[in-house]
């Protein structure tokens, strides 16, 4: 039994050396990332790589200040087109941060605003919520996730920090200890990262062997990457195609399930106090034009809006038809040059002195 | 209770310390016991999901009980037949779909195990290996043992017994030992939790392919994507099994119970023949026993020739494989795995014999120890064990899709295919482990360094630990704890 302890100790301690070296490696090759916002398109400089860690480790950044916060909540379309930095400008009162999650529905959503509900009350009845919405973000649960949690709920619940409580997720920490419960995983998160990076070259190898066998080339970069100048007719057509794959309904319908979280999300902004300015997405005419789900989702919307704007503090905002064509990189995002012109048409409507609301 | 949780780090360090620092009078009697139970209460929601498990044992019990008392061949026939019911009847074997089955959701956990534990005692007994009377703890320590219950292995009653009577005395640990023990276990958790998924991932990326191929792709890509499928599934699922093994045998030993071992490099075996003596060990040893020697034996009394005596081996391990074959699942898919692995044994058997009263006794062992006959019988034993566990992983209707859309060159075709392959890389794995021998040999100094050993057995453990932390990866079940 003593040879048994004695072992095992040796081992533990052993243990706790390649710990620290790992820490130290992690550091070395990741420091912490030097900003007092949260810009999820910066999330791959730091180590945690993903928008979702990012968004889940990094929340005490957000208790860093005491200005009044802007948080940005969406999709990739999101993310690129409210820069924190070029709105900082815009709108120097506030702290911008932007918590976009690429390819988020609504529940993703919702479950992001979840996360922030941990933070300070009084903090969030002097914040503002921008909600992008278009129609991607109302593609249901079941095709988007499957049987699984969003992938912001499986990475929070994925080191033990937190716990889901009927369905929310919970601290297992006080908010001050989790930056000290990051440090401790920053191993961990060193090793998702090589992990990551192992999957992408087993992608290449995949695309490659299956390219080899097949002699049908695969283009995956059809809709989020077109790689060439221009959108010409055969990429605008896989575009939609790929699209209609993501929603996975048939004829352009919708389910109910989302707009109710919509509405649900709706609510839960406005019980904290915060303002909440949903914003519809903007896109190009061509897609717009071609897509029956864009056609169908300018009916279903109306209703849901209309219930939200009654809650009080929600202003809604059309981006929809303000924007031209040439703006756009690809069939959703923005080219770069045209992203504070985004941020300028916000800003008239979160300066609005009275939280009015208005109907559609 | 999953072998790769925290709470059986906790039971287990429980049990450690239980077994060491309890009197040694109730170690077998109190301890073992407890432990036993606790384990098997854990696979359990509700009590009522235990009562046909308990059934089983019970009757398997009462059995040993009569075989004890009258160990006639009556008896001994009626126990036997009596206990290989209830265990189709409990296992609900899809051969015997005419019988209504039990509803619900309960334990079968380990049951196949429990079997074979059960009908070699009665066979002992009646054969008269086993002397002594049963006691119902020494019953439920030797079928329900904690560590051998999910997926054996299968120790003979004798050596148990053996194993339970040092358990009374102080158990003999070196420092040396537990420091490779330790080392295997750190392995086994290696094996089990890294590699196992990792292979798992690589076969699931070519089981889509054959899925999505029923539509789309030519047979021979076909053969091509399902050579991978199985040479990749067999890795994983020797890395699942022997590590599994690595883990309960070393743990054993800081209990003081020696284990049997059930692997032995298997794929180092230059036959199919050789193979079964190498993997699942104590599996082919139980058939070996007790199906294998009581058919030749009664084939020879039948017709004492003595040139025929060896292809009464022939059938006999058509019959005994057949059987393994069947004991892994309760689907129609493991009656092709028993044909399979039945038709395989017996061929190379035959092939052995054929050869060897051709060439002569000598002259066949050369040729069986020529470079190329070895790597060449590696590789094709490799393939043809990889094909045959096609039926673990996949149902009869598309394991019939498969056969059809192939057909039997495609079959022969992904047999050569999956043997020259598995015989490249077993040799290119030779070669590295010579390499890796000889720079052990020139790096002798760091081997018998404690420090460098400790630190890099650490370093596996901590790779392992922040893959379970990360959750990186779900780690797949025990393959055999289906069986």
């Amino acid at each position: 039994m003593r040879h048994i302890l004695r072992e095992t100790l040796f081992l533990v301690w052993f243990l706790a050396a390649w710990y620290i070296l790992a820490l130290v490696v992690s550091y070395a090759l990741y420091p912490d990332y030097k900003s007092d916002i949260i810009d999820t398109k910066e999330s791959d400089k730091t180590i945690f790589q993903t928008s979702e860690r990012y968004i889940i480790f990094a929340l005490p950044k957000i208790l860093s200040s005491p200005k009044k916060k802007i948080f940005f909540i969406g999709a990739s379309n999101v993310r690129d087109g409210f820069r924190p930095k070029e709105l900082q400008s815009v709108l120097p009162e506030y702290e911008v941060h932007n918590l976009a999650v690429s390819g988020s529905n609504i529940t993703e959503m919702h479950d992001v605003v979840n996360i922030l509900q941990l933070l300070p009350e009084d903090l969030m009845k002097k914040s503002v919520f921008v909600i992008g919405i278009w129609y991607g973000s109302f593609v249901d649960d079941e095709k988007h996730w499957g049987t699984a949690n969003s992938s912001v709920i499986t990475e929070a619940l994925r080191y033990g920090l937190y716990r889901l409580d009927s369905g929310k997720p919970k601290l297992r920490v006080k908010m001050d200890y989790l930056s000290y419960a990051t440090v401790l995983l920053r191993p961990c998160l060193f090793l998702q990262r090589l992990i990551t990076k192992v999957y992408v070259y087993g992608d290449r190898l995949r695309t490659f062997a299956h390219n080899l066998l097949r002699k049908k080339r695969i283009d995956f970069s059809a809709v989020f990457n077109p790689r060439r100048p221009g959108l010409d007719e055969a990429y605008k057509r896989v575009a939609l195609r790929r699209w209609q794959d993501f929603m996975g309904t048939k004829n352009g319908s919708f389910k109910d399930e989302q707009f109710e979280k919509f509405l649900d999300l709706s609510k839960l902004v406005n019980k904290s106090g915060a303002m909440l300015l949903i914003v519809d997405m903007p896109l190009p005419e061509w897609h717009r034009r071609g897509s029956p789900y864009w056609r169908n989702y300018q009916k279903k919307k109306n209703y849901y809006i209309n219930e939200a704007l009654k809650l009080g503090n929600v202003r809604y905002v059309d981006l929809e038809l303000e924007i031209e064509d040439k703006d756009f990189r690809d069939s959703v995002h923005p080219q770069p040059e045209v992203t504070k012109q985004w941020g300028i048409l916000l800003k008239t409507y979160i300066y609005q002195d009275e939280h009015r609301s208005t109907t559609l | 209770m999953d072998f790769v949780s925290v709470r059986f780090v906790i039971f287990m360090s429980f049990a450690i310390l239980a077994f060491h620092l309890c009197s040694k009078k109730y170690r077998a009697k109190l301890i073992m016991p407890l432990l036993n139970a606790f384990f098997i209460l854990t696979f359990v929601k509700h009590p009522t999901e235990l009562w046909p498990f308990a059934l089983f044992l019970v009757t398997g019990f009462w059995c040993i009980k009569l075989m004890e008392r009258f160990p006639t061949k009556k008896n001994a026939a009626l126990t036997i037949g009596a206990i290989l019911t209830l265990f189709i009847y409990v296992k609900k074997y899809a051969f015997f779909s005419i019988v209504p089955f039990m509803r619900g959701v309960y334990l079968t956990i380990g049951l196949s195990y429990i079997l074979f534990r059960i009908l070699h005692i009665l066979i002992d007994i009646y054969g008269g290996a086993i002397k002594e009377r049963f006691s119902a703890l020494t019953f439920f320590n030797y079928t329900c043992m904690f560590l051998t219950f999910i997926a054996g292995p299968i120790q003979r009653f004798q050596e148990y017994q053996a194993v339970e009577r040092n358990l009374g005395e102080k158990v003999p640990l070196k420092r040396e030992d537990i420091r490779k023990d330790l080392s295997r276990i750190v392995n086994g958790y290696f094996k089990v939790t890294l590699l196992s998924p990792v292979f798992l991932f690589i076969f699931n990326e070519f089981f889509t392919r054959i899925d999505s191929a029923r539509y789309e792709a030519t047979s021979f890509i076909l053969c091509v994507v399902y050579t991978g499928a199985c040479f990749v599934y067999t890795l994983h699922l020797y890395c699942n099994v022997s590590g599994y093994m690595d883990i309960v045998v070393s743990l054993g030993r800081f209990l003081g119970l020696q284990l049997p071992e059930n692997f032995n490099k298997p794929f180092l075996s230059k036959s199919f023949l050789e193979f079964w003596s190498r993997w699942h060990i104590t599996l082919s040893n139980w058939f070996k026993f007790y199906v294998f020697n009581p058919i030749v034996k009664a084939l020879i009394q039948r017709r004492n020739k003595a040139g025929l005596i060896p292809y009464y081996g022939v059938i006999a391990f058509f019959v005994v494989f057949f059987l393994v074959g069947v004991w892994h699942g309760s689907s129609p898919a493991f009656l092709i795995f028993g044909l399979f692995l039945g038709f395989g044994m017996s061929i190379n058997k035959l092939y052995e014999v054929l050869l060897r009263r051709r060439l002569g006794k000598k002259a066949y062992a050369r040729v069986c120890e020529s470079r190329w006959h070895r790597a060449l019988g590696s590789g094709l034993t490799y393939s043809y064990f990889s094909m045959g566990a096609t039926c673990i992983w996949m149902d009869f209707d598309k394991l019939m899709w498969l056969f059809r859309k192939i057909g039997i060159f495609g079959l022969l075709g992904v047999f050569l295919l999956g043997g020259l392959l598995a015989a490249s890389v077993i040799a290119l794995f030779s070669v590295l482990i010579c390499w890796r021998d000889a720079g052990y040999e020139r790096l002798y100094f760091l081997g018998r360094n404690l420090y460098f050993r400790q630190g890099y057995l650490s370093l596996k453990a901590f790779i392992l630990l922040l893959f379970l932390v990360s959750k990186s990866h779900s780690v797949p079940e025990f393959i055999y704890k289906a069986f």
